[in-house]
């Protein structure tokens, strides 16, 4: 699976990113990784007018803040055990 | 819909307090002064001031009468992005109607969205919403009258700039999106498709809703802050070497006036609420009334950073095509201004 991060490169995509990753390390999982998406033309195709934003693939989980370390550990708990 | 009118109560309270405050400290202060209790300027630049003082006295000069109403636009707009779902005014945007012009104008304020995130939005408009006019008339109407900025504009200017500003950048924003969509419109009607936005309703949770408040103020006093007080110690610097003569020559009353105002506006790049300190200085050094608002119609809408940011969503024709559609609206503005407040007081 891949966590892709949509935004333009500002700080709170940064942050965005950075929490992501952290969430991925702190599980311990290998096969999953983090991707920052900057291109605009994108971030519009799938439908996205909030940024930052992060999708699990194609399923956009949050847009337009900056969900914690935890609440992303949730959910990719929730996905692995299913 | 309850936490939404919490929201709303609490930024009408705010905004009471303030006016209340604002109107009768300005009445109290200008009774002593009167009477020679209070001096008119605690921090004054004398003809012997030495010049390396002039950037402190300013900075100070303004925390001494901006601090109150400073925090206060602080605090609604902290309550604007915490209250105010941004979902449910951008889902008005997705569709093509003449309607969507004035959500756009009137909606584009209230989601006090950071520069960063408003080209991702106006792209999200622009393909896959209500259009190139409405996206354009969001872009040029967000900044332009953020609410922190209308807070400032009334404590420091006057609530005539208020109403100049509001009016007249909203008709801007709208003639411009209007014109550009006529002009550009029908190249861009291929990809018509509608946005996803799902909008839940969040339950009204007292104490997580004022600590979730109360962060984002505090984002915003760090972002912002910090630029401001930057801003207005550098105006103390150009302060040094303005002259009164140069000012009202160049930026008095009269339409080359005001038309070099609004180009200034665009080429000079003024951090977000900086703009009205720096217009109040010009003014008590003879700026024109007409220049000064059309000085502050095309300042923030116009500003090379998101003119660049655009050209990746847009050709670069129609980009110069709005921001010399906004800079002849703008000098109108100015000139409408000028004829409604010819001379101004300022406290």
């Amino acid at each position: 699976m891949i966590i892709k991060i949509l935004g333009s490169g500002c700080p709170n995509c940064q942050l965005l990113e950075a929490n992501a990753k952290k969430a991925v390390e702190e599980l311990g999982l290998k096969d999953v990784k983090v991707e920052h998406i900057y291109d605009m033309d994108k971030i519009v195709e799938m439908g996205i007018a909030f940024t930052p934003a992060i999708a699990f693939d194609e399923e956009i989980r949050a847009a337009g803040r900056i969900p914690e370390v935890e609440e992303i550990k949730g959910w990719l708990q929730e996905k692995t055990n299913n | 819909m309850k936490r939404l009118v919490f929201g709303v109560i609490l930024i009408l309270l705010i905004l009471g307090i303030l006016v209340g405050y604002e109107w009768y400290g300005a009445f109290k202060k200008s009774k002593l002064i009167e009477q020679g209790i209070y001096p008119k300027e605690p921090f004054p630049v004398l003809p012997g001031t030495p010049w390396w003082q002039i950037p402190f006295l300013t900075l100070f000069s303004y925390l001494e009468k901006a601090w109150f109403c400073l925090g206060m636009a602080f605090l609604i707009a902290g309550a604007v992005q915490t209250f105010i779902p941004k979902e449910l005014i951008v889902k008005h945007l997705g569709k093509r109607n003449p309607k969507a012009y004035f959500i756009a104008a009137f909606g584009g304020p209230l989601l006090s969205v950071c520069s960063c995130s408003i080209i991702p939005l106006f792209a999200a408009i622009k393909k896959r919403g209500a259009g190139l006019g409405p996206a354009i008339t969001f872009l040029l109407a967000t900044p332009a009258i953020n609410p922190a900025a209308i807070i400032l504009t009334f404590s420091l200017l006057s609530w005539k700039f208020v109403i100049g500003r509001i009016v007249l950048a909203l008709s801007a924003a709208i003639i411009t999106g209007l014109l550009i969509d006529k002009i550009w419109g029908k190249e861009d009607t291929k990809e018509i498709s509608t946005l996803k936005i799902d909008y839940q309703e969040k339950p009204l949770n007292i104490k997580k809703d004022l600590i979730e408040w109360l962060k984002n103020v505090l984002d915003f006093v760090k972002k912002i802050l910090p630029l401001v007080l930057i801003g207005i110690f550098i105006i103390g610097i150009v302060k040094i070497f303005l002259k009164p003569e140069i000012i009202s020559r160049y930026l008095g009353q009269g339409i080359w006036q005001i038309a070099l105002a609004s180009i200034m506006g665009v080429v000079m790049y003024t951090p977000t609420l900086v703009e009205i300190p720096f217009v109040k200085e010009l003014l008590s050094l003879g700026m024109g009334t007409g220049p000064a608002l059309a000085f502050l119609l095309t300042g923030p809408a116009l500003s090379l950073p998101s003119m660049l940011g655009v050209s990746k969503v847009i050709k670069w024709k129609i980009v110069l095509n709005y921001a010399l559609i906004m800079w002849i609206v703008g000098i109108i503005g100015g000139l409408i201004f000028a004829w409604w407040v010819p001379q101004i007081k300022l406290i």
